[in-house]
């Protein structure tokens, strides 16, 4: 395990991290005090970190403060390691309780919803597809979509029988004991994985620093593994103004390359004339357990995305993560939609 | 011209807490102190309160006054102490004979010690280094030596007494073996002052022998040198001792966000010689390692050195005794002169009452000493506590007390007051607010030393702006030499450890102020 406080230790108080950190800059640091504050500063004092419980959730772990920080230190990881430190059953924000009551009923973050597994569980698939909770669950078109995109091209797909949560939630809520269980429960299951794909971000990051794994995202899968050459698309009369959103954890903790991936596949896409909004990566406000612990902030940073979507004139904003897709969802200004959904509308 | 029963000479903590004694016992005190309270030995010490262990094979007279001492301090100051407690562990190559002479020496002189197991001392503190051979658990305690001065100050003006600070003794006007008059001066507004005392006490700390020479005495000190390093982050929590002979880098203490190690001990001439050495401080570094590894990636904010003002005598360094001696210097001709020489921060409650017992003595008054019993009051009263983030206020608490305070009631009322002015520190501007307001506030260095704005691993950084700013609100001195002397001081204790983040920190900082502010020209080369 990482020694938090010598690795953010050579802050020199430049205040890039401040400048830039998206939930300071809706709600002020009266309220949030920000990721120096809560990674590097409030550490240092190590028996009184249990007094930044009042605003320590309200970060989105954007990662945004780590990418600007000209001593590049590990910053949102120390801001999760203090949500570990001071983690205490009792004192869990509602939002997290249902999170964690829902892991110990369901084994998902979120409650599920009886749709059915379109690929045999027991499938002898050399591609093993990991669903992850939202796009199962939530927003089971993301599920359908990936699954029937994986199979266009042509993937031989299995999915792990009674797979639960990744943990990837209980890392940012600070829940480290049920977060080992559901990893240990994941790995008797994942038995003869073979190449792992998933849908989400927050699942493929997770399983990377969790579990020690190499899974791809689904558009790493269909860029490196499939070729954009098998990749046919429907011809399209109509043109639509698409924005793209960069979702933090797809760019900034499993990396700039496949964002653009998704350039590049939007490029072939007949009809699609792509419209680039301002700051594309900012954070959209679903990560980091915010939506559940504090729908307002949430709420406030959806508003800001959407605004500077609609600025440019999209018809229609993709997102190639499930989180950003649910928390952009909750406004209907304007037409939200998962990434490889809309590959898999477009696919001949 | 005004008169006193008893005038002090030094705001140290033995100064403090003699004032703070004598006026619970009713008498008349006035206290003058040259620069700011804590500013010699008390504010360069290592912020330890000692178990006694230390001392307990070398030193068996002090290892008791400590033990004694400690379970009252932990009592009667427990709003300026973290009771962490304290161990003292062996490394393989130590003398392995050392830690049955240990345990024999704290049974011997009372203080608490339990042998545990390499294994228990590093479940207790993770980053010891594995080469532990032995480990005793004790009661150290980290002590914050600045509040617990300006404890003892605040107490004895409730009871009355008359603390100055900025006053610098110039003159002992002596006829007929008596102190008849003292000659001071006031550095706010550079007048001179007089007082009648009928006692005069010199609590001047490694100063006494310049202080008795103004009566025409001498008290020959040995002038002990001891440099420490300040480290980011608390590495332990609890203090760490070298189970050892006391000699160099045996001592790790955690005190707010830092830790400290230290010390040395060198003789030196000047009192004044707070210059630290570079070799001092990779001597500190390699010794504090061995007993913590992780030191080598830490941070290193800043080194200090103080003078310990140690009984003189033919005994060099750690050879001297820490045990305190008062002298009554009726049998050198002056009847009304008395000094208190040596001691320890853990036992400066001790000197002061026998000190204090002298005087009483002299005075030919009755009254007690109840310094033992009645506990330090927090510096200020109570008051409400609104709309704060939890941890400036979890930090107010820590450094002014359990009770919500005055300075939390202005932090929330002040337009401004709820801004984070020292980030480092978690300081708000509230707090400067109230003590630049102050009577006894003259430099930001005063600041620093009641609200830890500055002591940060950025050192000032980012809020010397800020907090002149907020000093200017209450003062007509030319804010750049506020600022001057205060980044001049800093300066020193930065230069030594100048590698590493901290060397990355100070050229960012002077690309801030050199090319930002243009004020390295405004101070003429002084902020380096």
């Amino acid at each position: 395990m990482k020694d938090h406080l010598i690795e953010t230790s050579g802050c020199i108080k430049c205040g890039a991290c401040i400048n830039e950190c998206p939930v300071i800059a809706t709600e002020g640091v009266q309220r949030f005090s920000g990721p120096r504050n809560l990674g590097v500063d409030a550490p240092r004092f190590l028996p009184d970190i249990g007094a930044t419980v009042d605003n320590i959730m309200m970060c989105t772990t954007c990662w945004r403060c780590e990418e600007v920080c000209p001593a590049n230190l590990p910053v949102p990881e120390a801001i999760l390691h203090v949500r570990r430190q001071i983690f205490s059953a009792p004192n869990m924000l509602h939002g997290h309780r249902r999170i964690a009551e829902n892991i110990d009923k369901y084994r998902r973050s979120v409650e599920p919803r009886n749709t059915h597994d379109q690929v045999s569980p027991r499938g002898k698939g050399e591609v093993m597809y990991f669903p992850g909770c939202i796009g199962k669950e939530r927003i089971p078109s993301i599920y359908e979509s990936s699954v029937g995109v994986l199979g266009k091209v042509g993937t031989d797909l299995w999915i792990p029988e009674g797979w639960v949560c990744c943990g990837a939630p209980l890392e940012k809520i600070g829940d480290w004991d049920r977060l080992r269980m559901l990893r240990e429960e994941n790995m008797t299951r994942f038995e003869g994985r073979g190449e792992i794909v998933t849908s989400c971000p927050g699942c493929t990051s997770h399983l990377i620093a969790h579990y020690n794994l190499e899974p791809l995202h689904t558009l790493e899968f269909l860029y490196e593994d499939i070729g954009m050459s098998r990749l046919r698309f429907k011809p399209n009369e109509r043109t639509i103004r698409v924005a793209l959103h960069h979702p933090c954890h797809l760019v900034r903790t499993i990396g700039p390359h496949v964002i653009d991936y998704a350039y590049s596949i939007l490029n072939e896409i007949p009809g699609v004339k792509l419209v680039e909004m301002e700051d594309p990566g900012a954070c959209c406000g679903g990560g980091g357990g915010v939506v559940a612990g504090y729908p307002d902030i949430a709420l406030n940073l959806a508003t800001e995305k959407m605004r500077k979507a609609r600025e440019v004139g999209a018809e229609l904003l993709l997102a190639p993560c499930p989180f950003c897709v649910l928390n952009l969802g909750r406004l209907d200004s304007l037409e939200i939609m998962e990434f490889i959904s809309f590959v898999n509308e477009r696919l001949e | 011209m005004p008169k006193t029963e008893v005038l002090i000479v030094g705001g140290g903590v033995t100064g403090a807490g003699i004032a703070r004694d004598l006026a619970l016992r009713g008498t008349s005190v006035m206290l003058l102190e040259k620069e700011d309270f804590s500013t010699g030995a008390t504010g360069r010490s290592h912020g330890m309160l000692h178990s006694g262990g230390r001392y307990a094979v070398k030193d068996p007279e002090s290892a008791m006054d400590c033990a004694r001492e400690g379970v009252i301090l932990k009592r009667i100051a427990s709003y300026c102490i973290e009771d962490t407690g304290g161990l003292f562990i062996g490394i393989e190559d130590d003398d392995p004979t050392y830690v049955d002479r240990f345990l024999r020496g704290c049974a011997e002189t009372g203080v608490q010690a339990k042998e545990i197991t390499t294994k228990e001392a590093l479940s207790l503190e993770p980053r010891l280094s594995s080469r532990v051979s032995s480990s005793v658990e004790v009661l150290d305690a980290s002590i914050d030596p600045f509040a617990l001065t300006l404890g003892n100050v605040e107490d004895a003006r409730d009871c009355g007494a008359e603390i100055l600070n900025y006053r610098v003794v110039q003159r002992f006007l002596v006829q007929e073996g008596r102190i008849q008059e003292v000659i001071f001066e006031n550095l706010r507004n550079g007048s001179r002052e007089s007082v009648r005392p009928e006692v005069v006490v010199n609590a001047s700390g490694a100063w006494v022998d310049n202080v008795a020479s103004l009566a025409g005495l001498r008290i020959p000190m040995s002038i002990d040198k001891g440099t420490l390093v300040v480290f980011n982050g608390r590495l332990v929590n609890r203090l760490i001792n070298r189970l050892r002979m006391p000699s160099d880098g045996d001592i790790i203490v955690p005190s707010h966000s830092a830790s400290i190690v230290g010390t040395t001990s060198d003789r030196v001439d000047s009192v004044e010689d707070f210059v630290v050495d570079r070799s001092d401080v990779d001597l500190l570094i390699s010794e504090g390692q061995s007993m913590v590894p992780d030191l080598r990636h830490a941070r290193a904010i800043r080194a200090y050195a103080g003078v310990r003002p140690l009984l003189g005598g033919r005994k060099e360094g750690r050879d001297i005794s820490r045990t305190y001696r008062v002298i009554d210097h009726e049998e050198e001709g002056i009847d009304n002169l008395v000094s208190i020489v040596g001691g320890k921060l853990t036992t400066y409650r001790l000197m002061a009452e026998k000190t204090s017992d002298l005087i009483m003595c002299k005075l030919g008054s009755a009254g007690h000493c109840i310094t033992a019993s009645e506990p330090i009051s927090n510096p200020m009263a109570a008051k409400t506590v609104r709309d704060l983030l939890a941890f400036p206020l979890i930090r107010m608490n820590r450094k002014y007390g359990d009770e919500q305070t005055d300075i939390i009631a202005g932090c929330t009322s002040s337009l401004r007051g709820k801004e984070i002015l020292c980030t480092c520190e978690e300081v708000l501007r509230g707090e400067a607010e109230y003590f630049c307001s102050r009577e006894d506030v003259m430099r930001l260095s005063d600041v620093m030393r009641r609200t830890r704005i500055g002591m940060g691993y950025c050192q000032a950084g980012l809020c010397i702006f800020d907090m002149a700013s907020v000093m200017m609100e209450h003062s007509n001195q030319e804010p750049l030499d506020l600022i001057g002397h205060y980044l001049r001081e800093r300066w020193k204790g930065v230069e030594p450890v100048l590698f590493g983040s901290q060397l990355r920190q100070e050229v960012f900082k002077r690309y801030l102020y050199d090319g930002v502010y243009h004020l390295e020209s405004l101070l003429g080369g002084e902020a380096r």
